[in-house]
C-alpha cells in the first residue's frame, strides 16, 4: 500500500476520524478517541495480517466505531488509554469558525436533544457523507427507515433552532 | 526407565567433558606455528628476492583485465582437484597433493595470465560504487580466492621439487595478488585481499623452514606496509548510502527532502537491507508502509526536540513538520553522527585505535538496541573484527620478518640465538603494529619463542628452533 | 432511489439546515494515526511472541519425551528458525544479487572468505592466438 492509496489505512484514518470521533461522542463523550483509536489499530491488523480489507472499508469503520462505543457505555469500564495521550472528554463536537454558518453549539444543542437513533443517523449523512444504503448497513435497519430518521432529525433541528434564535452570518 | 536416563545423563556428561577438554598447545586459537631454522646470512646483493616487482620491470596496464581473463580459463573442472590438493596439504598426504595439484599446475595459461596481471602498474577494478551503491557488484572476489588458492598449491609442489626459486615467484604473485584484490576502496575486497595474503603467508612459512630456504628478511621488510591498508577498504563505505538511495544522492540539503521522500528513503533502505545476510544478527525484516510510519511514531517526541535544537527555531515550529519528515532526519543525522564517531577512528594507527573503536562499537550496539526503527543504522557493519583482521595479517609479516632477523643473527653467530630481540643489529626486528610495541621473546638453549600475548582474541607464539 | 432524490424528498428548509450543517468541523481528533499504527505493530509482535513462547515450550517438552522414550534423534535433523517478529510482506523494487557488495560484505564478516558465493569462468581450455584464427 502506498501513502496515496485511498484504501490505505492511514490515509482513510485521516480522512475520516474527525466524523469517526464525533459519531463515538454520541454515546461516550469522554471515550470516543478512545475508541476511535481502537478501532483504527484493529484496522491495521488486518492489514498487516495480510487478510483483504473489508469490502467497504469506510462502513466497517463507523459500524466498528458504533459497536464499540456501545459497548463502552454499556459496560461502563473505561477504555484503555491509548499510549501517550490523554484523552479529556471535550464538551465541544464542533470547531468554532468564523466561517460557520450556523452557531456550533446551538447546533450541538439542537443535535443532543435528538433521539439517539435520529442523531446517529444525522452524523452519518452530514459528516460521514456515507450514502443511505451504507447508512443502513451500519446501523442495521432498511434504507427507507434511515431516511425516514434523518428527515425527522432535520425538522426536529430546525425547530428547535428556530425557537432558540440561532445566529445566522451572512 | 532409571537405568536408561542415568545412561542418558552419563553419555551426556562424557560427550561435554570431552568438548571442553583443553586442545593440545599446537592448536590454540591463534597464529601457532614451529619453526626449523637453518641459519643463513642475507643473500647478496641484498635484494636478490623481492616479494614486489620492480618498476623498471612493469608495464604500463590494468592488472584487472589480465586478471579477469585468468579467471576466463577456470572452470568447476578445477575445483575437484583444488579441494582434493587442499585437503592433502593440510593432512599432509604427499601423494594425494602431488597427483591432485598436478592437474593444477598444467595449467600455463592461468599462470601466465597472472604473471602479466603481476606485472601491470596499476589495478583498477572500476566496481560502480558511485553508481551503484551496495548494489555494486563485485563477482571476481570468488575467483580471485580461488586462484590464490591454486597458488598455494602449486607454491607447495614447488617446494616439494625442490624449485626454491620458482616457489618463491609464486609467492611474489600472491602477494601482488592480495595487494590488488585490496585496492578497491570497499571493506570486503580488503577482507578477500588480506585473506589472499594470509593464505599466501603460509606458503612462506612452509618455505623458510627448508634446508634450502635463503634468508628472507630484506625481501620481507621492503614490502609496503600495511599490505591492505583498512582505512582505504573503508573510505567507499561512508558513500553507499548516497549511492544507494537516489533521493539522498539528489539533494545535499536533506531539508529539502518531503515527507514522501523520506517514506521513499526508510522504504528503500529497509527494502535493501532486508536482503542482507544479517551480518548484525537477526532476520532480516521486510518492512511495509504501515511499519515505516510506526516507526516515525516511536521517535516523534524526541525528533521534535530534536528538530528545533539543531534547527534553531522553537517547538511550535518543529510541530508544523509533517512527522515523517521529522523522523527521517532524525534517524538520517542520528547515523550520520554514529558514523562519524566510529569512522574518525579508522585514521587512528591500531594499537591507539582498536581499544577506542571497540567501545564505540559498542555504544552504537547500545544505540541501536535503544532505536531498532532507525533503518540506516542497519548500514554500519561490525568494525572492530574487521579492523583487527586488517592488523593480523600485518602482525604475522612482522613477526615473519622477526624470525628471518633472528635467523641472520644465529647464522652471524655460529646458530647462537640473540639473547634478546635489541641485540639483532643488522638485521632490526619491526615491532608489532598491534600493540605499537616489540614481540615478547623468549630464549632457551637453541630454541626460541616470539609471543604476542597482548592480542588476546587472538595470540600470536613462533617457536623458533636452530638446526645447526 | 438513489440519494439524491431522497434529498429532493426534505423541504427547502430541511435541505438548508443540513448544508449549514456540514459547514461545521468536528473537533480534530487528537489521535495521531502513527501511533496507532506503532501500537498495532507492538500488539502483533506481541502476540506472535506469545503464539512462539507457546509453541515452542511445547515443541520442548515433545523433544524430551522423545529423547526419553526412544532413541536418539538422527543427527540430520532439519530445524527452522522462529517466525519472524514482522511477517508483514512487501515486494521489493530492487533485488541483491549475491555478487553485490552488500551481500558479499556480510557474508564475509560473519562467515569468512569461504562464504564468498560461486562464481565460474568459461572454462576456456585454450587461449585463442591470432594463429589459431587464421
Amino acid at each position: 500500500m502506498s501513502a496515496h492509496d485511498p484504501t490505505d489505512p492511514v490515509e482513510l484514518f485521516r480522512s475520516l476520524a474527525p466524523a469517526l470521533a464525533l459519531y463515538a461522542r454520541q454515546w461516550t463523550p469522554s471515550h470516543a478517541e478512545d475508541v476511535v483509536h481502537d478501532v483504527f489499530v484493529r484496522l491495521i491488523e488486518i492489514t498487516q495480517s495480510g487478510k483483504r480489507l473489508p469490502e467497504d472499508p469506510r462502513a466497517w469503520l463507523f459500524r466498528s466505531v458504533r459497536n464499540a462505543a456501545i459497548s463502552t457505555l454499556r459496560s461502563g469500564a473505561r477504555r484503555k488509554r491509548r499510549e501517550g495521550a490523554i484523552s479529556d472528554a471535550s464538551p465541544r463536537w464542533f470547531e468554532p469558525n468564523v466561517d460557520d454558518l450556523i452557531d456550533a453549539a446551538a447546533a450541538q444543542r439542537a443535535m443532543e436533544s435528538l433521539p439517539d437513533e435520529q442523531r446517529e443517523i444525522v452524523v452519518l449523512r452530514v459528516w460521514a457523507s456515507l450514502g443511505f444504503q451504507e447508512i443502513a448497513d451500519v446501523v442495521g435497519v432498511s434504507v427507507s427507515t434511515a431516511f425516514e430518521r434523518y428527515s425527522k432529525a432535520l425538522a426536529a433541528m430546525k425547530l428547535k433552532l428556530e425557537a432558540g434564535h440561532v445566529r445566522r452570518r451572512a | 526407565m532409571h537405568r536408561r536416563l542415568t545412561a542418558i545423563a552419563f553419555t551426556l556428561c562424557l560427550c561435554a567433558s570431552l568438548c571442553a577438554a583443553r586442545p593440545p598447545a599446537d592448536q590454540k586459537k591463534g597464529d601457532v606455528r614451529t619453526f626449523e631454522l637453518h641459519p643463513v646470512a642475507p643473500p647478496v646483493p641484498a635484494l636478490k628476492y623481492r616479494f614486489t616487482y620492480d618498476p623498471v620491470d612493469c608495464y604500463r596496464g590494468n592488472a584487472a583485465i589480465p586478471y579477469l581473463q585468468a579467471m576466463m580459463f577456470l572452470s568447476d573442472k578445477e575445483d575437484a582437484a583444488l579441494d582434493k590438493a587442499l585437503d592433502a596439504l593440510r593432512d599432509k598426504d604427499e601423494a594425494t597433493l602431488r597427483a591432485a595439484g598436478q592437474t593444477l599446475l598444467n595449467h600455463n595459461t592461468l599462470f601466465d595470465t597472472l604473471d602479466l596481471a603481476a606485472h601491470a602498474d596499476s589495478c583498477e577494478w572500476q566496481p560502480a560504487i558511485r553508481e551503484r551503491g551496495i548494489m555494486a557488484l563485485l563477482p571476481h572476489l570468488n575467483l580471485m580466492r580461488k586462484m590464490a588458492n591454486i597458488l598455494r598449491v602449486r607454491a607447495a609442489i614447488q617446494m616439494r621439487d625442490g624449485q626454491v626459486d620458482e616457489a618463491l615467484k609464486t609467492i611474489r604473485l600472491g602477494f601482488e595478488m592480495s595487494r590488488d584484490t585490496g585496492r578497491e576502496p570497499v571493506l570486503v575486497s580488503g577482507l578477500v585481499g588480506i585473506a589472499i595474503g594470509a593464505l599466501t603467508n603460509e606458503s612462506l612459512a612452509e618455505l623458510m623452514s627448508r634446508p634450502d630456504a635463503p634468508n628472507l628478511y630484506w625481501a620481507l621488510a621492503s614490502m609496503p606496509r600495511p599490505t591492505v591498508e583498512f582505512r582505504h577498504s573503508m573510505s567507499g563505505e561512508r558513500a553507499f548510502l548516497f549511492a544507494s538511495v537516489s533521493a539522498l544522492k539528489r539533494s545535499e540539503n536533506v531539508d529539502e527532502l518531503t515527507a514522501q521522500d523520506w517514506r521513499d528513503v526508510m522504504r528503500q533502505i529497509s527494502q535493501l537491507m532486508s536482503q542482507s545476510s544479517g551480518a548484525n544478527g537477526g532476520k532480516p525484516k521486510v518492512v511495509s508502509e504501515v511499519e515505516i510510519t510506526a516507526a516515525a511514531a516511536l521517535v516523534l517526541p524526541q525528533a521534535k526536540k530534536y528538530y528545533a535544537e539543531s534547527r534553531n527555531v522553537p517547538v511550535e515550529q518543529a510541530e508544523k513538520v509533517e512527522p515523517m519528515k521529522l523522523a527521517g532526519i532524525y534517524y538520517y543525522e542520528q547515523y550520520r553522527a554514529s558514523l562519524d564517531e566510529i569512522f574518525k577512528l579508522i585514521e587512528l594507527p591500531y594499537p591507539q585505535q582498536s581499544a577506542l573503536l571497540e567501545q564505540t562499537m559498542k555504544q552504537f550496539a547500545h544505540r541501536k538496541e535503544q532505536t531498532p526503527t532507525n533503518v540506516f543504522y542497519q548500514l554500519i557493519p561490525a568494525l572492530n573484527r574487521a579492523s583487527a583482521s586488517f592488523a593480523r595479517l600485518d602482525r604475522q609479516l612482522a613477526a615473519l620478518t622477526a624470525v628471518e632477523a633472528i635467523r641472520s643473527y644465529a647464522a652471524a653467530a655460529d646458530g647462537t640465538l640473540p639473547p634478546k630481540l635489541e641485540d639483532i643489529s643488522d638485521t632490526p626486528v619491526p615491532i608489532n603494529p598491534m600493540t605499537g610495541q616489540a614481540f615478547e621473546y623468549s630464549v632457551e638453549g637453541n630454541t626460541a619463542v616470539l609471543r604476542d600475548s597482548q592480542t588476546k582474541d587472538w595470540v600470536l607464539e613462533y617457536t623458533i628452533k636452530v638446526v645447526k | 432511489m438513489s440519494d439524491d432524490a431522497r434529498d429532493d424528498q426534505l423541504d427547502g428548509a430541511e435541505r438548508e439546515l443540513a448544508s449549514a450543517l456540514r459547514s461545521l468541523i468536528p473537533i480534530a481528533s487528537s489521535i495521531d494515526p502513527v501511533s496507532a499504527a506503532f501500537e498495532a505493530g507492538r500488539r502483533s509482535q506481541a502476540r506472535v511472541t506469545r503464539l512462539w513462547r507457546r509453541t515452542s515450550a511445547a515443541a520442548s517438552l515433545v523433544v524430551v519425551v522423545m529423547l526419553t522414550f526412544s532413541s536418539f534423534p538422527s543427527r540430520r535433523t532439519r530445524t527452522d528458525d522462529p517466525q519472524p517478529a514482522m511477517r508483514v510482506a512487501s515486494s521489493p523494487d530492487v533485488t541483491l544479487s549475491e555478487q553485490s557488495v552488500l551481500r558479499l560484505r556480510d557474508a564475509v564478516l560473519d562467515r569468512g572468505w569461504g562464504a564468498l558465493p560461486v562464481t565460474h569462468g568459461r572454462g576456456v581450455d585454450r587461449a585463442a592466438t591470432v594463429r589459431g584464427m587464421l
